[in-house]
């Protein structure tokens, strides 16, 4: 397990040059998944060894006559347990959806389509609802950053040749502690930090991409919302609900972008409405123009731009917020120097634009919105039609509804019925009006104050801004198991989701950068936290984002590269 | 005038109790009431004391299933659908399950005849509209949720002028099939001009709102030997297109309420938005009945039911509405509605007044059964749904510019329109208009034979338009749906579902084209062919030579009158002069009463040589000449 990790354009080299084929790094990929996964738990189902042995064998073959069918093909990828994709049970990690036979979805269709090559179905909180990656049916997943060991590209390339995949132990003493990987897309997090996938798929209702990539280290983009079709995605709250991609990179992130996001089809008529069309299929979606232009590049570098000349970015002042760990904070400002080296103009929105009251209530509302969409997305499961069916032992023939009511008290974690007990109750005809139109309203205002802010927030001259920097995540990753594990409370620990929930709220792209890579001295300092930057901007300002994310990223790594080599 | 009032309304009970009035004994310890409910008026009384007591209100929902052939958000196909699967659980896409990942994607086709119907119901038409979820939990609800529109529909305020109706009249002697249909006669009962509560021919009822929604599954409870049911669930249905259309309180009577159905029940299966076939639960209605004082004397002063969001509609002192669900024929309509009458009527007599419930109807017993008092009522949490965007009326949805161009392009001449256009341009009568209406091809129909009829005629100026359209009206009313219904009915193979037709019954599936029912009038018309022989003649045509004009099978089968003098002379002469009748020749030339005798057996006698086709009048007139001819000077 490395810490230097394989990007899109690097492996398209490789396969192109012949340096290493699919079939070699899928051997090596799938080997480190597998090997990893009793410890890691990343993983709740993988591919059949022969079914990926033949798709790898395939996009070699495409390789050696170089027609590889985009920069994803041959690339071994993972895909978090809520999406559809034939082959795999569809089970978003809940005991009530054993057994439920997957298909696929649209953008399951486009990976395969692209060459992709998935390796499995990553762990995750239950339907979505965790930020710690606990709350899941088949335990919890345990984030490898710890365990990455720095290894040369040279090295990494040759084991990978030779199939030498390194052992890790993490060692049998129950005591030691564990980090929490950040949920709910654990598994695809930690996949992709680990390696043992490149680009993971992810989903993000209020920072369930942005806060694992955050805590493992890694990239993570959530798109504006209906960017990427739902299609296939196991609902929890549909308004928030929105596909993302987790990667080593801004450039891996941007080119799995291309091929997922929703695009106008030509072949549509005029009235015919896109979201119809069997390449979006969701009624929610909207249309993002591409990120990256279809082309691929030799270099990484350079991707989007390292200069960020006339970019203006904002700091809202609304987010500099009491919970906000002094390593965050102080992350928080090297990113702004860097941004700055990497010409962009920084301002600070000031809280006339952004209210400090309304980001405050931002989380309830979140909550609010999201447990009552919840509550109401899953009344579906009652074991009838598909899914797991709990009989109760000493009367079977109980009525429907008490059969209903065992069936969903076996098959529903306890954080998931919490949830559907909240949104059972914000949505009843005496608190609708209090709760779930009060939280409307700060969902509202929000959505008008980050689309003011944009537009003339920038400090008098400047006009408007182009993108926000704030942190994804104000503190560390917690210790959910071993000697030091501390009880977590669940409301606490929506308190992680603070960064995060006004821009899913909004709607609005966001990406996580991670900022502080563990460098060879701080490796034995147990006070190192993995910090992850947010670059969010308005809608449908995904290029944008990636360049200035991909800026902070680069100079990161470079500033980096060069304190630990 | 009130005892005038109650006076008629008596003697029309009295005359038509058997049908149309039903009374229930309101039964007290002390006292034993006999209540009368008259089913055109609504009003109840007191059979005893002749005294009248309240007067029933009623407000209709009904539940339309729209024809078009797939789900109202997924491909899955209806039973509209021509690849459709009867079997159960055959039709149903993975979303129609609530099925993990698929998501809504709203059917325009869907959209567009539930705007036809709101406009054809005269309502205001919502450029914007929003769906919502309506919770609940039953097995045959796949998502836990109805999708519907609670607070922003598609369509509000609306209007139906509704025909009155009337009940299938017992079938009397000589009611032969050409009058069939169509009375507009109101219900015996009531037609006593003396009647205070006047009863027109049409009235009008408001539309409250009109809203798009899905359908859930069917349950099917079966016994499974002693007292255990088993339920069965079909989601063939789930999820097919729905429109709601609520009424107002404003219908008084159980015949005012059939009339509202049947008339919506028509008005869509004519639009082509529904196919109306409340048998198969394309249409589903639910009751809401109430009762009110009608002396505001017996008014105690205790409003009920304050949260009836159409309270403004009710008269003073309205009870509690009970809540009639699933009725699904205008039999159990009328019914439900007069027990529902009734019953409230006696339990106020009682001093028991009824509460909010909701009932269902027993076809069996003629009763309704509660199902649920009102108290607790089911919070249905709504909530806005997540998936689906506000549906705007755009080009998108409609394929044209705006709801008026759609509009013009789609709304057809309504019913009632064509109706008055029928009896007024083409003088048709009233019964055959209506039977045209029904079935709408056949009103192009009719105008095209007429039009073809006419041609083929021109040149006579005996015969004008509205001889003509009345002719061509009643062969197609009587004739020509009689053969549409036969072959409809007549199975080639075992059907699976009782009751199933080949095809529906409309001038669409007729064999006949409406140029050859033109010309077999033109014939009839101009007196080449009888009316027997015309009705064979459209027999071939329809079973048989398919293709071929009437004049042609005419002339193959020798069905065309004889007209010509000549022909008939030498026809009467060669029977009268047959040695057979020689004896008649005989009696005829005795005189007196033997010459109308014999002439009608020489009659008889040249129409069977003729074998039909010899033309009456003029065979008759040939007959005179030849009997004169050969026995001169014969006087009666």
């Amino acid at each position: 397990m490395s810490r230097n990790r394989l990007t899109l354009p690097v492996i398209h080299n490789l396969f192109l040059s012949q340096t290493i084929t699919p079939n070699h790094l899928t051997a090596f990929c799938y080997q480190l998944a597998s090997q990893t996964n009793d410890a890691f738990n990343i993983f709740s189902q993988l591919t059949p060894i022969d079914r990926i042995q033949q798709l790898a064998e395939e996009s070699t073959q495409r390789y050696a006559q170089k027609k590889p069918k985009s920069i994803l093909d041959g690339v071994p990828i993972s895909i978090k347990s809520n999406i559809a994709v034939k082959g795999f049970s569809l089970t978003a990690n809940s005991n009530i959806l054993q057994n439920t036979i997957g298909y696929d979805c649209v953008i399951s269709k486009k990976l395969k389509q692209a060459g992709a090559i998935i390796v499995g179905m990553t762990n995750m909180d239950e339907f979505g609802m965790g930020s710690l990656g606990t709350h899941s049916n088949n335990g919890y997943t345990v984030n490898p950053l710890p365990f990455l060991k720095d290894i040369s590209f040279k090295d990494y390339i040759q084991r990978i040749q030779d199939g030498n995949v390194p052992l890790v132990n993490i060692g049998t003493d129950q005591s030691r502690n564990v980090l929490s990987p950040g949920g709910s897309s654990s598994g695809s997090a930690a996949s992709v930090s680990m390696g043992s996938s490149i680009i993971s798929l992810g989903t993000d209702t209020g920072g369930s991409i942005r806060l694992p990539a955050a805590w493992c280290g890694i990239v993570g983009m959530k798109p504006t919302y209906g960017a990427i079709s739902r299609d296939g995605v196991v609902s929890y709250a549909s308004s928030l609900d929105t596909v993302g991609i987790l990667g080593p990179s801004t450039t891996c992130v941007g080119y799995t972008l291309d091929i997922l996001r929703n695009v106008k089809s030509e072949s549509t008529v005029e009235e015919e409405m896109d979201c119809f069309h069997h390449t979006v299929k969701d009624s929610t979606a909207c249309f993002i123009d591409s990120v990256c232009q279809g082309e691929f590049k030799d270099e990484d570098e350079d991707e989007y731009g390292q200069l960020l000349n006339g970019m203006n970015v904002g700091i809202p002042a609304a987010f500099s917020v009491d919970g906000c760990s002094l390593p965050v904070r102080d992350a928080w400002e090297r990113s702004m120097e860097r941004l700055i080296q990497c010409g962009a103009t920084i301002s600070v929105v000031s809280e006339d634009y952004i209210s400090p009251e309304t980001v405050k209530l931002s989380l309830p509302a979140y909550y609010v919105i999201s447990c009552a969409e919840a509550g109401s997305n899953l009344a579906r499961y009652d074991g009838l039609r598909y899914g797991s069916f709990y009989a109760p032992t000493p009367s079977p023939n109980r009525r429907r509804e008490s059969q209903f009511a065992y069936t969903r008290s076996m098959g529903f974690g306890r954080e998931v019925q919490r949830r559907i007990l909240a949104g059972t109750a914000v949505l009843s005809s005496d608190r609708f009006h209090t709760h779930y139109e009060g939280a409307a309203n700060i969902r509202a205002a929000i959505t008008k104050q980050f689309q003011h802010a944009f537009e003339c927030g920038g400090h008098h001259g400047t006009g408007g801004i182009d993108v926000m920097l704030i942190p994804t995540v104000l503190s560390g990753p917690p210790i959910v198991a071993g000697k030091d594990a501390q009880p977590l409370d669940s409301t606490e620990a929506f308190q992680n989701d603070v960064m995060t929930v006004p821009i899913s709220l909004a709607g609005l792209p966001s990406i996580s950068v991670p900022v502080n890579t563990l460098d060879g001295n701080s490796k034995e300092n147990g006070d190192w936290q993995p910090i992850g930057m947010q670059i969010f901007g308005p809608r449908k300002s995904e290029r944008q984002i990636l360049r200035a994310a991909h800026a902070l990223h680069s100079m990161v790594m470079k500033q980096d590269g060069s304190s630990s080599s | 005038m009130r005892t005038l009032l109650c006076k008629s309304i008596l003697a029309n009970i009295s005359n038509n109790s058997a049908f149309s009035c039903r009374s229930l004994s309101a039964a007290t310890s002390s006292t034993s009431r006999k209540l009368v409910y008259n089913r055109d008026t609504g009003i109840i009384t007191d059979d005893t004391s002749s005294q009248q007591l309240y007067r029933s209100i009623i407000g209709i929902e009904i539940h339309a299933q729209l024809a078009v052939p797939t789900k109202l958000f997924s491909s899955g196909p209806t039973k509209h659908h021509p690849d459709h699967n009867l079997d159960a659980n055959t039709s149903s896409s993975i979303h129609d399950l609530a099925y993990p990942g698929t998501l809504p994607l709203l059917s325009k086709s869907s959209v567009q005849k539930a705007l036809i119907s709101a406009a054809a119901l005269n309502c205001r038409i919502q450029e914007l509209s929003r769906f919502e979820r309506k919770h609940y939990t039953y097995a045959d609800l796949p998502f836990g949720y109805q999708v519907t529109q609670q607070r922003w529909p598609l369509a509000t305020e609306g209007l139906i002028t509704c025909r009155r109706y009337s009940p299938p009249q017992p079938k009397t002697k000589g009611n032969n099939a050409r009058n069939r249909g169509g009375q507009s006669k109101v219900s015996g009962n009531s037609s006593s001009q003396e009647d205070l509560v006047e009863l027109s021919k049409f009235f009008d009822v408001g539309i409250d709102r009109i809203q798009m929604e899905q359908d859930t599954g069917k349950t099917t409870a079966v016994s499974i030997g002693g007292s255990k049911t088993q339920y069965l669930i079909d989601f063939n249905r789930a999820g097919s297109a729905l429109i709601e259309i609520v009424f107002k309180p404003q219908i008084h009577s159980a015949h005012e309420a059939a009339s509202v159905v049947s008339t919506l029940q028509s008005l869509l299966k004519y639009l082509g938005t529904c196919d109306g076939k409340m048998e198969e639960g394309s249409l589903r209605c639910d009751l809401n009945v109430s009762i009110y004082p009608i002396s505001p004397s017996d008014f105690s002063g205790d409003e009920a039911d304050p949260n009836n969001p159409f309270k403004k509609y009710l008269p003073k002192g309205a009870g509690n509405r009970v809540e009639v669900k699933n009725l699904n024929s205008l039999r159990q309509i009328i019914q439900s509605a007069e027990y529902e009458a009734l019953r409230q009527t006696s339990q106020i007599i009682n001093g028991s007044p009824t509460g909010r419930e909701t009932r269902t109807f027993d076809p069996k017993s003629g009763k309704t059964i509660m199902i649920r008092e009102k108290g607790g009522d089911v919070d249905y949490r709504f909530m806005p749904e997540p998936d689906l965007p506000p549906v705007r009326l755009n080009r998108n949805i409609l394929g044209k510019n705006s709801v008026q161009e759609f509009l013009d392009d789609n709304l057809p001449e309504l019913p009632e329109e064509a109706i008055h256009r029928l009896m007024h341009v083409y003088g048709i009568s009233e019964a055959s208009a209506l039977i045209i209406t029904s079935d709408r091809p056949a009103i192009s129909f009719f105008v095209d034979s007429v039009a073809l009829c006419e041609q083929e005629l021109k040149g006579d100026n005996q015969i004008d338009t509205v001889t003509v359209s009345i002719t061509i009206a009643n062969w197609l009313c009587n004739d020509l749906f009689a053969l549409i219904k036969e072959s409809a009915s007549k199975k080639e193979e075992k059907e699976s579902l009782e009751g199933a037709l080949n095809h529906p019954i409309s001038v669409e599936y007729s064999n006949v084209s409406a140029e050859q029912l033109g010309s077999l009038v033109a014939l009839i018309l101009n007196e080449t062919v009888s009316t027997t022989q015309a009705k064979k003649l459209l027999g071939v045509m329809y079973t048989e030579e398919l293709n071929s004009l009437p004049l042609d099978i005419a002339e193959q089968n020798n069905w065309k009158l004889i007209s010509n003098m000549d022909q008939l002379k030498s026809l009467c002469r060669d029977v009268i002069q047959h040695g057979k009748n020689a004896k008649q020749l005989e009696q005829y030339k005795l005189g007196g009463k033997n010459v109308r005798k014999m002439t009608k057996f020489f009659t008889g006698k040249i129409m069977a040589e003729s074998r039909g086709n010899a033309h009456p009048e003029l065979m008759g007139k040939a007959l005179q000449l030849v009997l004169k001819e050969i026995a001169p000077g014969v006087e009666e």
